[in-house]
């Protein structure tokens, strides 16, 4: 049997280990990385705190706070970190800093034995993203506060980092950041799309290694703090890359792999199965960025008045219809697309729960690049605030860098749809080739596959014209 | 034990939290101050049986034996132009004798500026009374936001009206037509009969006089103060444009120019409101 290659071009198969090059290695082995991006991150978002807390109510456009999280942070991940570096975010993040902390009682070097802490499990009705799911659905009702006023930005940054800590002294490990962190959720679906992975390399070695000590941990580093299998794990969702295995692994046996886009869509194995937990992230993912669109970047000024809570009718009618579109309206059509899906097939023994479920992942592309459109029409208007607030954090007059009087200086926001449209295309085409992959492995002939395929490609064709509508009008 | 440490732990972390979000809730728009409300200056107007001949003087003696009320002044700040410094205050008397009302004002100034000339501004000082029952308090303006019957003392008309001295002399080519022997046009200099000036304002830059001119005035100048009296009857003559003395409270407010610091029209110091109280 042939290869098989993505748009006939990339072999899905094709992998380039970066860690073979020895600085790498070297460097995802130290103890002192990924620390040291943490402390630098973690000073960053003590001066995110302190802007935004005194910041109060004042206007967002001028707050390091806002500006750094929303428009810089915000755009990072969206637009490089999750795409191409996968959870590389959580690789730096400083939220759980202080539970880890505490947990291994101390910052650098490694606690053999029991961590601190009450070491619980995480209940195992909660081992899945529902939590995540449902709170960053309700986050993001108060989306028009957080972006406008520095105060919000502060009681979201530092009530996550309390519950990290919190949750670090009751739970095991990183419970916190598989189970709970807002951030996590849409990282590790979007992940599974991403151009990189850490996997092991050769699953022989891993075989004839049976203290498992990337799991237990050793000397040299902890067991995988996200509670993964790191010699058997075939997704990137749940992988943190906190590089313990790296240092861990005698027989470096822990690669970072540079791959094509999307292959872990196609993964679906009793270990690591599709599920429906991770189906209803992409739709509300997807629901989320129609909505946040709508508001944020479209002509609508109701729309505004409803998410800023200008009257409390509007705000309570908005809150309704993102939750109900979301959870209900559009996971509902894509029901009744996945049964006209079976339809079309003419196999009626294949699940509907199956066929919605492992369709669903088709939505990880799309969404992602909808959300890449929907960045740069973050980035390229207000980017140049950046410069402003990176001189004078705190709005105290500063001119640390020169550049605190740079004016509000939008770029390209005249090619911005054009741009947004062909990331939309782009991003479209990639669920297409993932989509009927997908097809093939829920159906088991080809023809049922290609029949069943049609619903679903003209769902994924109706929301990408819906959204190039928004992009472009 | 670790259970109590961690659950004690878990308590102060989020107690400690909540606290910040509640200071930070609190002083979102900024730290609070304590501003105390001015107390509104009162100037008394009790009866006196007295009488004030202007034309021989301003009567020192009978002043200084009556008690001043300072009033601070400030920038008048609402329309352009601003002024470029400021007069700090003004000492304020008052009485009546059932006849007539009488202002006293008295305020620093470093230079005497009675004159007029090209660059040269006039020193003066003024009293407003709002005019009508329904008074708009919060106004600082003359006229800003409601009708006002103004009395506007100039010391170059001070000088002209009661020391006969001239102004003109420095400014000539304004008045007369210079090949003639004697004025023969009309021009804009107008014949004084008092060295106050009786003006009505309904909002900022209407300013005028009145056809009947009801007030006397008279100042002086002494070693950096200027001591200036006004007067007129205690009856209004027409309620429209005059203001009334009726007993009880009254609001009034005091402007000031600087001549020497370029004062002249909107550029003045002025009070906040004032209250009379007249008894
Ligand atoms: S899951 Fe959340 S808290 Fe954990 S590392 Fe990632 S972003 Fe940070
Ligand atoms: S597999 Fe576990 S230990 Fe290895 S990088 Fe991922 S989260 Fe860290």
């Amino acid at each position: 049997m042939g290869k098989d290659k993505l748009f006939g071009l990339i072999d899905l198969d094709w992998r380039f280990e970066l860690t073979k090059f020895k600085l790498i290695r070297v460097l995802f082995k130290s103890r002192w990385f990924p620390l040291l991006l943490i402390l630098f991150n973690l000073f960053i978002f003590v001066v995110i705190l302190l802007s935004a807390f005194l910041g109060g109510y004042s206007a967002g456009n001028y707050n390091f706070g806002i500006m750094l999280v929303w428009i810089l942070w915000w755009v990072l991940l969206m637009l490089v970190l999750v795409p191409v570096f996968s959870r590389t975010w959580c690789m730096m993040c400083p939220f759980p800093i202080f539970g880890d902390w505490f947990q291994r009682r101390r910052l650098f070097g490694v606690t053999q034995g029991k961590l601190a802490g009450l070491n619980l499990k995480w209940p195992k009705f909660l081992k899945n993203m529902w939590i995540m799911n449902i709170g960053f659905l309700i986050t993001t009702f108060f989306s028009g506060f957080f972006t406008v006023r520095p105060l919000a930005t502060f009681i979201l940054l530092g009530g996550i980092i309390l519950l990290a800590f919190v949750l670090g002294l009751i739970f095991e490990k990183r419970s916190f950041c598989l189970y709970v962190c807002p951030v996590s959720g849409f990282q590790g679906l979007y992940s599974q799309f991403a151009a990189s992975e850490i996997r092991r390399k050769d699953p022989e070695i891993c075989r004839k290694h049976t203290l498992k000590t990337c799991y237990l941990g050793n000397e040299k580093g902890y067991g995988c703090p996200w509670l993964l299998l790191p010699f058997s794990f075939e997704k990137n969702t749940y992988c943190g890359m906190c590089l313990e295995c790296f240092k861990t692994c005698p027989h470096d046996n822990m690669g970072f792999f540079l791959r094509p886009p999307g292959v872990d869509i196609l993964q679906d194995t009793k270990r690591e199965p599709r599920r429906i937990d991770e189906a209803y992230k992409a739709f509300i993912m997807l629901g989320i960025a129609l909505m946040f669109y709508s508001v944020f970047q479209g002509p609508w000024g109701v729309l505004k008045d409803m998410v800023r809570a200008t009257t409390m009718k509007g705000y309570l009618t908005y809150i309704s219809a993102h939750a109900l579109f979301s959870l209900v309206i559009l996971p509902g059509i894509f029901l009744l697309f996945s049964w006209l899906s079976r339809i079309f097939s003419g196999n009626k023994d294949v699940p509907l729960k199956k066929i919605f479920v492992s369709f669903s992942y088709t939505l990880i592309p799309l969404g992602l690049g909808v959300w890449i459109g929907f960045s740069f029409g973050i980035i390229l208007p207000n980017g140049s605030y950046i410069l402003h607030i990176i001189s004078d954090p705190f709005a105290w007059g500063w001119n640390v860098l020169g550049t605190a009087n740079f004016p509000w200086t939008p770029v390209f926001t005249g090619l911005l749809g054009y741009l947004q449209g062909a990331t939309l295309i782009v991003f479209y085409l990639f669920s297409l080739a993932l989509g009927f992959r997908i097809s093939k492995q829920i159906y088991p002939e080809k023809s049922q596959a290609q029949r069943g395929w049609i619903p679903i490609l003209v769902f994924l064709t109706l929301i990408t014209l819906i959204f190039l509508w928004l992009f472009i009008g | 034990m670790k259970k109590i440490f961690i659950i004690s732990l878990i308590v102060i972390a989020v107690l400690s939290f909540s606290l910040l979000v509640y200071k930070g809730v609190k002083q979102a728009r900024g730290i609070p101050t304590v501003v105390k409300e001015k107390k509104m200056p009162i100037v008394e107007v009790p009866f006196v049986n007295n009488h004030i001949d202007l034309s021989s003087g301003i009567g020192r003696q009978f002043w200084d034996m009556r008690p001043a009320t300072k009033i601070e002044l400030i920038y008048q700040l609402m329309v352009i132009p601003w002024p470029k410094a400021s007069v700090p205050y003004v000492k304020v008397k008052s009485f009546h004798n059932k006849e007539d009302i009488y202002f006293y004002l008295e305020w620093p100034d470093d230079t005497q500026d009675s004159g007029a000339d090209i660059k040269n501004f006039s020193d003066a000082g003024a009293v407003m009374f709002p005019l009508g029952k329904k008074v708009v308090t919060q106004s600082l303006m003359m006229g800003f936001l409601g009708k006002a019957n103004i009395w506007h003392w100039k010391a170059n008309q001070d000088r002209e009206y009661w020391l006969g001295k001239s102004t003109e002399a420095k400014v000539y080519v304004d008045f007369y037509y210079p090949f003639e022997e004697q004025e023969l046009f009309a021009v804009s200099k107008e014949k004084f009969d008092s060295a106050v000036n009786d003006l009505v304002a309904i909002r900022v830059g209407t300013i005028t006089r009145k056809p009947i001119q009801n007030i006397k005035g008279r100042g002086t100048y002494n070693k950096g103060i200027w001591r200036v009296v006004f007067k007129r009857t205690l009856k209004a003559e027409d309620a429209e444009v005059d203001a009334e003395f009726a007993f009880g409270k009254k609001l009034c407010a005091f402007a000031i120019w600087n001549g020497s610091k370029g004062d002249r029209g909107g550029r003045k110091s002025i009070s906040n409101w004032v209250d009379l109280r007249i008894r």
